[in-house]
């Protein structure tokens, strides 16, 4: 029996609070105070919140923080009597233990089998799941057969399937369990279920062993190690090291228990089984704290009292400010009993158990001097609970209220900014911290428990393969971000240095970045163009066609495919090309990539190591051989993670395409599987790419093509503007660098890992292709019914002079239209819902049409 | 003192009672020269012994106070427990000279923040922070601003990494750094608080070391305003000490070295042909310079610093002093060099002994940095160790007089240079900063001081590093190496990839694949998280 524990990822925490109570009490006396805990996990996309990597940090005013929670200036009651009272909204990680439950039978047939996945723990379950095919290489999901899916399941892309856990007739004794069958016939074709558990009320994947969970239906799939129910000895889960990669869950327990026998039926090799996987689920409990101040005239000494409902040993951390409220100071005795001492710095007390043994209370007596009592309550050794990240902040004077520990970091930067000589730090510092802790924190503590963990030899080697790779990877973004910074001097990416870098640059210089700014790429290829084997025949009696139709760069598919099978150059295209048109059209190619199949190398480079300076150095050769040699005026360089910017800059700067594009894939960012409006930090990456290359090359706008897909597919044209009005994608924010697309060989074409919203493609290209940026449309939209509408677009972006600078101004975005009008000589709107541009000082005309979309031209 | 006894149990304790009793405050150098106690000499001399001071493991003898012989033996007994490998070094890299930038903001906070992650998961050990006299104490004399410097400890603690603190009580040009304002307004009235040359110009960027105990600052000397920034210090970051900060380095003259300015070029690596000028014509100086002269009789050898030296421009046979035989090997060049290195080194003993004794109830090591004026080594005269205040010539060996101090206070050295290789020199230089290197490091092993390695040259790449290494790997001398220093170029990938390369090499990080086991089945389908993004994205 294995165990994981499934962390909640706070992208809302809000929403994490067992149930569906929201967990901003917002009353006059119970503040939103939620939890900010210590306990070891971290938060797994540190982007959301801030709520959880801050550690407590005694008497460290320093502690920088940017998060803006609502404000909760502490008030002071209008009683005489109490000079303070106030309760305190906790919340408190809990552990829930329960499992999951696998169970492979037979039914009513031979031929029948059902595949049960159950978990006892409350919860949204959701079994999202696909299966394997006989005869399928490679491990990529498919779309089970219709008769397969169970009802209420709804289909996600066309690999997978989500399937809610039902409350199961077998709950008893106050525990329910959730359940989900799968029905499925023995004669279907299918080689292997695939599933992992979500919960979508923390957000939390469960995985088993760190993988998808496959319970195989023919006897000889290969067990690469997450197989279920298969005969397997104890101990073959590698233990606690090698969780670097295993961001998501952290098993605990390496037992696996199987129960196999009474149910095995002999049909092909399949096998019936049952198997349970302890989960623990840890959800947060609402706790209270309330705290209030008496002033006693007679001895001229404040009386504080702390009462919690906190199950178990409390230990208040306390302490007192005197002046600014800064810094921790020890009070002078007499203290509490249960009192003790915690290195000088802050005072420990143990607060008595209630009668009834329900929570406990505590009371303190402190000097007038005092401005402040400042505390943090401590449940164990790992867990904290605080007041939004900060101490818990009680005045004791109902004058002079410091509210720097109650909420409102900004304030507590801003008067020291305003100090003269004092602290500036920028905000920067804390940002950094919070950006790379999570992860980077994680795979430090991974090193310390490397270090320390020497228990088995074998386990640590496969581990710490693992983990020095992954390790490597961070410390090569983490250099690359750190190098951008130095090399700038720019603390951080702002909008308006960008704006200034741009308005500087004269519009038409040719740089690698953008090409002449003005230019169209044609992507020249798909994912079966190798399989005709002559390709370059194909294009060459396409590419008058692809020129005329106002194309300036064609992508080529990688030279090792093209080049020397069939001996055409993309020189000879390009002459050919120059020679029938007068169209400079320039070839670009790409690195080559991994296997079709293998989802892994799927964005990898080929095995290269481009730390070594000797393999630089063959790239660069082999770079310019093809750019002098071989005709290509540029690169489209496949982002990989150890691939980073300031290499590329390397690359590009010894061989001076004329264009180079990179692409930088990764995923967007989504709350409960709804895609977030603010997308600003996955754009951030590639402008931080970008960046790196020190804009030698564009990058695939791949946030504005994940925003369009949403927008298009569910009539959700609000998201097509930013929270400033610009757009939302890298166009939005560097578009010269920006090469806008819907589709291309990866997403589109026969592999279709995630295609375009069907029918919405000219939508799509409207919006691409009269944005700024430099758009790139796909060889297969191009000879397809949509070619006639492509060109016509293409036609109005060239005639109106649209380039990558263009500006752009939106008229319209919402639910069901988005309108925006480029350099004030075209409008577009996209989208079902009305919108005319208005004739003012311009006279606008209608020049193209389609199914949801209109483009106007000033006549 | 401390001492450690690194190696493996084997290691036979019970033989140990015959000298260390009587050992006392030179215990290093005696057991190094471990012929004096033949007894003892198979534990001694075994390859298992490393001189260690500060170490956190091993056995530790404190000289000082060492009463019993039953109390060490058991105290011995308990902590062997950790071996360290002998050629483990520490790795440091140093900060940007700028950390802390003079409006008391920390540069590049985000760049250093991402950059300290960068490090530690490289498996650097800890970090280098200068910590500059004009932006700690920069507003007036006692008041300190240690908020930045505290910010960046903290972030380094939390990093996980190691810090060495580098009191700077120099001026930096690039970047610009300042005295504190207090002091250069000082300087502007009274400008022989500063070195001066023969021509009279000052040198700014530190205080001459013949001020050392006069009362020129508000009526304070320099030294007390120095301990006074010790104790400030101390104070401030006594909840790092001992476990974040493991060692400070005491600013003891120009760019922090232990010597006076000779060199006035503001570039001194690349056309260093000069030799540079002697910096004794400051007034405290002269008149020092004049007494001694007159206490030793010949008064008229007081009257001025040489008359024949070259300028700093000029090549050093251009006049008669450091040619051969010329002044410097006649008494009265034997006067002046005694005389002019000997107030080098006792400003490097007054102000070594006071930062020992400041931080001697703390658990870091203390350190000075040597200067390596490889120039013109290979000349008799040895004219650029001359004018920098090291009486290093073919007849003298000038670097006892200076280990000796470190010795004495129990200090180590921070020696520079050890990525310069003699191939890359200038060939009329006659230059060799690795013979100069090798020369100082046997003075350091001959009196037990301890050596911390630094590169001198921005410049990374493979040849550096290789060259670092060799000096690193070979002797087992150097025990911790503070690559200098982070930065745009640091990570440049110029550098950042050899450098990486050369951390692996020392820490013996087998990360290549090819090294590892290829049976594993965990990696054919390694981090699951990016399947788990594909597969619902």
């Amino acid at each position: 029996m294995s165990i994981a524990v499934i962390r909640p990822l706070f992208r809302q925490p809000h929403r994490l609070g067992g149930g569906h109570r929201p967990a901003y009490l917002n009353s006059s006396m119970a503040r939103s105070f939620y939890l900010n805990y210590a306990y070891s996990p971290r938060p797994i996309f540190n982007d959301a919140c801030s709520l959880s990597s801050h550690h407590f940090k005694p008497a460290k005013a320093l502690s920088l923080r940017t998060s803006s929670i609502d404000t909760a200036v502490v008030e002071t009651s209008e009683s005489s009597d109490f000079v303070f009272s106030e309760t305190f909204q906790l919340k408190r990680p809990q552990k829930v233990e329960g499992k999951i439950t696998i169970r492979l039978e037979s039914g009513n047939s031979d031929d029948n089998w059902r595949l049960t996945v159950g978990c006892c723990l409350p919860g949204k379950w959701i079994l999202h799941w696909g299966v394997n095919y006989i005869g399928d290489v490679g491990s990529e999901w498919d779309q089970p057969p219709p008769d397969m899916r169970p009802p209420g399941s709804i289909p996600i892309k066309d690999y997978a399937i989500e399937t809610p856990l039902e409350k199961s007739l077998a709950s008893s004794e106050g525990e329910s369990i959730y359940e989900v069958n799968i029905d499925f016939n023995t004669n279907s074709s299918i080689a292997a279920i695939n599933f992992v558990l979500k919960d979508e009320e923390t957000g939390s994947w469960y995985q088993h062993r760190g993988r998808d969970f496959k319970v195989p239906l023919i006897d000889y799939l290969q067990d690469d190690g997450n197989i279920v129910g298969a005969k397997k000895g104890l101990g073959t889960w590698p233990g606690p090291l090698g969780q670097i990669s295993n961001m998501l869950l952290k098993p605990e327990a390496a037992n696996s228990k199987e129960d196999i026998g009474e149910l095995s039926v002999q049909k092909r090799g399949l096998q019936g089984f049952y198997e349970e996987q302890a989960v623990v689920k840890e959800i947060l409990v609402d706790n209270l704290v309330s705290v209030s101040v008496r002033h006693c005239l007679e001895t001229a000494k404040n009386l504080l009292y702390i009462e919690t409902d906190l199950p178990g040993d409390v230990i208040v951390h306390w302490g007192i400010c005197k002046d600014d409220g800064k810094t921790w100071e020890i009070p002078s005795e007499p203290y509490p009993p249960e009192t003790s001492m915690f290195k000088d710095k802050a005072l420990r007390t143990l607060l008595q158990r209630k009668n009834g043994g329900h929570g406990s209370l505590g009371s303190f007596i402190l000097d007038e001097g005092s401005v402040a009592f400042v505390f943090v309550l401590k449940l164990n050794e790992n867990t904290w609970l605080n007041c939004h990240g900060n101490d818990f902040c009680i005045p004791l004077s109902s004058f002079s209220v410091p509210p720097i520990h109650s909420g409102q970091p900004h304030s507590e930067d801003e008067e020291q900014n305003n100090e003269s000589g004092s602290l500036l730090i920028s905000g920067n510092a804390s940002e950094a911290n919070q950006e790379v802790s999570a992860y980077t924190d994680e795979i430090i503590d991974e090193i310390r428990n490397l270090v320390t963990d020497i228990s088995s030899e074998k386990n640590r080697k496969t581990k710490s393969k693992k983990a020095q790779e992954s390790i490597l990877q961070e410390i090569e973004k983490l250099a690359a971000e750190a190098y951008s910074i130095f090399r700038s001097s720019i603390p951080t990416f702002t909008e308006t240095d960008l704006l200034e870098e741009e308005a500087l640059e004269p519009p038409v210089k040719i740089s690698s970045g953008t090409g002449s700014g003005f230019e169209i790429l044609c992507q020249g290829f798909n994912w079966e163009s190798h399989k005709s084997g002559k390709w370059y025949i194909d294009l060459r009696e396409k590419a008058s066609k692809l020129a005329s139709l106002g194309f300036t760069v064609l992508w080529l598919p990688p030279p090792t495919d093209s080049v020397s099978s069939e001996g055409y150059m993309p020189r000879d295209l390009y002459n050919l090309n120059s020679r029938l048109t007068n169209v400079k059209m320039h070839p670009l190619t790409f690195q080559g990539r991994g296997n079709k199949s293998s989802g892994d190398n799927f964005h990898a480079a080929p095995n290269i190591d481009h730390s070594q300076e000797f393999v630089r150095k063959d790239i660069k050769e082999w770079l310019h051989w093809l750019r002098e040699e071989i005709g290509y005026d540029g690169w489209r360089l496949d982002f990989v993670r150890g691939f980073w910017g300031g290499y590329v800059k390397d690359y590009i700067e010894a061989t001076e395409p004329y264009f180079a594009v990179g692409e930088y894939w990764d995923s967007l960012s989504y709350t409960y599987g709804e895609m977030d409006h603010n997308q600003d930090a996955h754009r951030q990456r590639i402008i931080d790419w970008i960046n790196a290359t020190n804009g030698t090359a564009g990058a695939f706008d791949v946030t504005t093509k994940g925003i369009l897909h949403s927008a298009l597919e569910r009539c959700e044209y609000w998201r097509l503007s930013d929270e400033k009005g610009k757009p939302p994608g890298v166009v939005g924010w560097w578009p010269s660098r920006a090469v806008t697309f819907i589709e291309n060989h990866d997403t589109g074409s026969t592999q279709g890992h995630w295609r375009f919203p069907g029918g919405k493609e000219i939508q799509g290209y409207a919006y691409i292709l009269t944005h700024p940026g430099t758009p790139s449309v796909f060889y297969d939209h191009i000879f397809s019914e949509y070619q006639s509408e492509i060109s016509t677009l293409i036609s109005i972006r060239n005639r109106n002079k649209i380039q990558c600078r263009s500006t752009v101004q939106i008229m319209k975005a919402e639910r069901d239209v988005y309108a925006a009008m480029t350099d004030e000589k075209v409008v577009m709107k996209i989208g079902p819902g009305h919108y005319e541009p208005s004739n003012g000082s311009r006279n606008w005309s209608l020049v193209a049409e389609g199914r949801d979309y209109k483009i106007w031209e000033t006549s | 003192m401390e001492i450690s006894v690194i190696g493996n149990s084997q290691v036979n304790f019970g033989k140990i009672n015959v000298g260390f009793c009587s050992f006392s405050k030179n215990l290093n150098r005696k057991i190094y020269n471990s012929k004096n106690y033949p007894k003892t000499s198979n534990f001694c001399q075994g390859q298992n012994m490393v001189w260690h001071a500060k170490s956190s493991s091993g056995v530790t003898l404190k000289a000082s106070n060492i009463r019993a012989e039953a109390a060490l033996t058991s105290e011995k007994a308990s902590k062997i427990t950790r071996t360290r490998p002998i050629d483990a070094v520490k790795l440091y890299v140093g900060l940007p000279l700028d950390t802390v930038s003079n409006s008391a903001t920390i540069n590049n906070a985000r760049a250093i923040a991402v950059g300290l992650k960068a490090l530690k998961l490289l498996g650097v050990d800890g970090v280098e922070l200068p910590v500059w006299w004009g932006i700690a104490e920069k507003q007036a004399m006692g008041k300190y601003d240690w908020t930045c410097y505290l910010a960046l400890a903290e972030m380094v603690r939390k990093t996980g990494l190691k810090l060495h603190i580098s009191l700077c009580f120099h001026a930096s040009n690039e970047p610009k750094i300042r005295l504190p304002k207090w002091v250069s307004q000082i300087g502007e009235s009274q400008p022989d608080i500063y070195f001066a040359d023969r021509a009279g110009q000052p040198y700014k960027d530190c205080l001459s070391l013949s001020v050392d105990d006069l009362p020129v600052l508000d009526g304070k000397t320099p030294i007390e305003v120095y301990m006074g920034f010790f104790e400030s210090f101390k104070s401030s970051f006594s909840a790092f000490m001992g476990s974040t900060i493991t060692g400070i380095s005491i600013g003891l003259g120009p760019d922090g070295e232990l010597r006076y300015p000779s060199q006035r070029q503001s570039v001194k690596d690349s056309s260093q042909l000069g030799a540079g000028e002697f910096q004794c014509y400051d007034k405290n100086m002269l008149t020092n310079l004049k007494q001694h002269a007159e206490t030793l009789g010949n008064p008229l050898w007081g009257l001025g610093g040489p008359h024949d030296t070259p300028g700093y421009d000029q090549s050093p046979n251009s006049n008669g002093f450091f040619a051969d035989g010329g002044s410097w090997e006649t008494p009265y060049g034997d006067f002046f060099l005694s005389w002019y290195s000997s107030q080098l080194v006792s400003h490097g003993d007054r102000i070594l002994s006071r930062a020992a004794e400041t931080f001697k109830d703390v658990s870091v090591s203390v350190s000075g940095k040597v200067p390596l004026m490889y120039s013109w080594y290979r000349t008799r005269s040895h004219p650029s160790e001359l004018t920098a205040g090291v009486y290093n010539t073919v007849n003298r060996d000038g670097y006892e007089a200076i280990t000796e101090i470190f010795s004495r206070n129990s200090c180590n050295i921070i020696l520079p240079g050890m990525d310069l290789s003699d191939d890359h020199q200038p060939n009329e230089s006659r230059s060799s900063p690795e013979l100069l290197l090798a020369q100082i490091m046997s003075s350091c092993r001959k009196h037990g001081v301890e050596v911390s390695g630094q590169n001198s040259l921005v410049s990374g790449g493979p040849k550096v590093m290789e060259q670092i290494k060799k000096n690193l790997l070979e002797e087992n001398a150097v025990d911790l190496f503070t690559y200098q220093r982070m930065g745009a170029y640091f990570f440049s990938p110029d550098n950042f990839p050899s450098f990486t390369q050369f951390v692996r090499n020392l820490k013996q990080l087998n990360l290549h694949s090819d090294d590892l086991p290829q049976k594993d089945d965990e990696t054919a389908d390694s981090l699951p998280d990016m399947d788990l993004h594909r597969q619902v994205a």
